[in-house]
């Protein structure tokens, strides 16, 4: 029997869902995937139509949670009009707010799957190129809107937010402030800092530096080497000269 | 985007450990200089001192912001502690609070009250119009059109307020007047800590909503639904903030005429309700195209007890009066004058409140007082406030309601004299006649 899109996109999100509960009640390591499958109101076999493992289960749980934020910042009115730092510092609010209901989900999972050298590189790569994708969209309107310069590392810059994340999120699983006003300010502050930097362009600037210091020393060294080896060129040349005079 | 504010308790303690570095060192510029300086050139230096003392301080204040500021505002007030220098410095940061982002705000607004503001409000506008104690206020419009203020606490901030003060304790320590100024931060830490709940500042409002009922003046209304503890929405106030309001030259009528509401304001509020609204800073005060008055900001309403209240009424009607066994018991009775005070300090005590009191007799000689007529009026109060200072150390218990009548009242003066109005300060409760 063939079943819609639609019923498949809503198992897969069934699975996730009994997923997170169950790790939630127990953990991880604990949960089967028959639970699992179970759980979701699915057959043993079934489930594996979706996932092989657990752990790519965990994966997706974290994957579609990028979907839903770009949906949310969709929703906000005068999102367009805010600020470079303004953007992105409301992307890790809503993060943090989309993630809170499974906050103890992610006490028992995010560091495993994002923190430990884990062999599955290819399994993180999905979030992290969602994430990416909307930082770098948030980078691209703001050098649009002339608010930053064009940013010669803007690809560094980008992957250094993904670091930032997942700093942010151990730093929001270990808050224990009313609110989680802390990880909010730690948000606020960094991003100031981060914006600030950005907008004065220290990345460029760095570049510029470098730039200048290779075509000025390195460069001019270069002609020096080609004086020596002039030089050898010449005293090779005598000598040889030398030797035919002989 | 708000700037620089240093949040991190090590990062504070590191820019008020550089503002300690830098009084201290003034100290000792001024200790070291002093032998070789003649009276009048110490009094010179010593002016001086304040002012750099009084630009370091601020300075410091200014990059802390938050809790610092407000508690630098409030110090602004108590004239017998700082110096005029320090004074003048502080009287600048009222409303110079940096703009909480439009980020922040929003993510305050859907912690605090469940859902963005987009889903809340018909319109929100995420830019701050003005700054409020330990916030910033937002202009708003309901579903059913209604306009609003919405003011949004700083995040975490019953928290730092802990720590920042500790931080000013230390930061007061190598100032000449550290017991002095200790004795306020206790106060104003404790002023903070109520200010922040506001709760019980939407409680104040409805208060003075239902009970001060005067014509020519507007309390706005609270809207329970969309308020917690860390944000108060009210209706929306339209006016000018005073301080801007003078600036657009008003003519001396209307300066009066503010000036007498302010004045009926505090009367009312602390003879008929027992209330004061204990912050007469301009910038919590509208004044309506007509003139009329709205009020703003409710954190700091005290109440006081109705025995003090006849004990205050008593002192002003003895002012000037020259009673002097009369003027003794009351203010051993109100333990301003300790009953252990050696004779010969007792005496100078008690004849320094004889002219304190004489001295704000004069208010209410006449029908009218015209600050334009008196133009030294303050500075003769502060003489003998600065007098004060030197016996303060005797004063050991003040009726803790009198520190904030005080501070308001004194506050209110300071205005009309700025506004140079002439008003009626006689009234029924202080003055034998009935009006």
């Amino acid at each position: 029997m063939k079943i819609s899109r639609q019923q498949k996109r809503e198992n897969r999100r069934k699975i996730i869902r009994s997923l997170v509960e169950l790790v939630i009640a127990k953990d991880l390591k604990t949960a089967t995937m028959r639970e699992i499958a179970r759980e979701a109101g699915l057959g043993d076999a079934t489930i594996y139509n979706y996932f092989s493992t657990k752990d790519a289960i965990v994966y997706a749980y974290y994957e579609d949670r990028f979907d839903e934020v770009t949906e949310t910042l969709k929703q906000i009115p005068d999102f367009h009009t805010f600020t470079f730092q303004e953007q992105l510092q409301t992307f890790f609010e809503t993060k943090l707010d989309l993630l809170l209901g499974d906050r103890e989900f992610l006490e028992k999972t995010f560091k495993t799957a994002f923190l430990t050298l884990s062999q599955d590189y290819a399994r993180v790569k999905p979030s992290r190129q969602k994430f990416m994708a909307v930082i770098r969209e948030i980078f691209d309107a703001a050098i649009e809107a002339g608010e930053i310069e064009d940013q010669v590392f803007l690809e560094i810059s980008v992957q250094l937010f993904w670091e930032y994340y997942v700093g942010v999120i151990l730093y929001w699983l270990k808050d224990d402030s009313d609110g989680f006003d802390a990880t909010s300010i730690l948000i606020d502050k960094s991003l100031d800092l981060a914006a600030a930097s950005i907008r004065a362009g220290i990345g460029n600037k760095i570049f510029d530096m470098g730039v200048f210091l290779f075509k000025n020393h390195l460069l001019s060294r270069m002609d020096l080497v080609r004086e020596q080896v002039d030089i050898l060129h010449n005293i090779k040349r005598k000598f040889m000269d030398g030797a035919d005079e002989r | 985007m708000n700037a620089d504010i240093p949040t991190g308790r090590l990062r504070r303690t590191l820019s008020s450990g550089r503002m300690a570095a830098r009084i201290g060192g003034n100290q000792v510029r001024y200790l070291v200089k002093r032998p070789f300086l003649s009276g009048d050139a110490q009094d010179a230096s010593r002016q001086e001192r304040d002012a750099e003392n009084a630009r370091i301080l601020f300075q410091g204040l200014s990059l802390l912001r938050g809790t610092a500021l407000k508690a630098a505002q409030m110090l602004s007030f108590e004239r017998e502690l700082l110096p005029e220098a320090v004074q003048q410095e502080l009287e600048k940061s009222y409303h110079q609070v940096p703009p909480i982002n439009r980020a922040l705000v929003r993510r305050m607004i859907v912690r605090g009250l469940g859902a963005p503001p987009e889903d809340l409000f018909d319109e929100f506008d995420t830019t701050a119009f003005a700054a409020a104690s330990l916030g910033q206020v937002h202009k708003a419009r309901s579903r059913k059109g209604k306009l609003l203020a919405v003011k949004v606490q700083y995040p975490d901030m019953r928290k730092t307020i802990d720590s920042d003060i500790r931080m000013l304790y230390g930061l007061v320590r190598p100032m000449p007047d550290y017991r002095l100024l200790k004795t306020a931060l206790d106060e104003i830490r404790e002023v903070l800590a109520a200010e922040t709940d506001y709760m019980r500042e939407a409680q104040n409002i409805r208060f003075f909503r239902d009970r001060l009922d005067m014509d020519r003046v507007i309390v706005p209304d609270t809207v329970p639904e969309l308020s917690t503890d860390r944000i108060l929405t009210m209706s929306f106030v339209e006016g000018q903030v005073l301080s801007q309001w003078l600036k657009t030259g008003p003519d001396r009528e209307s300066r009066n005429r503010v000036a007498q509401t302010l004045n009926d304001i505090f009367i009312r509020g602390f003879y008929e309700l027992n209330l004061i609204h204990a912050d007469p800073n301009p910038g919590n005060f509208l004044v309506r195209e007509n003139l009329d008055i709205g009020l703003l900001d409710f954190g700091c309403v005290r109440s006081v007890r109705p025995d003090f209240v006849d004990q205050y009424r008593a002192l002003i009607r003895l002012g000037g009066s020259g009673k002097r066994d009369a003027y003794n018991t009351l203010l051993m009775d109100m333990k301003f004058l300790p009953g252990d005070l050696a004779p010969g300090v007792h005496k100078e005590m008690l004849s320094l409140f004889m002219e304190m009191g004489s001295w704000v007799n004069q208010l209410f000689r006449s029908e009218y007082f015209d600050f334009r007529e008196h133009p030294d009026f303050m500075a003769r109060g502060r003489q003998i406030g600065s007098r004060f200072q030197k016996l303060r150390r005797h004063l050991k218990e003040l009726p803790p309601e009198f520190v904030f009548l005080d501070r308001t009242r004194y506050g209110l003066i300071r205005l009309y004299e700025k506004m140079g109005v002439k008003i009626r300060i006689r009234n029924r409760y202080e003055c034998n006649d009935d009006i």
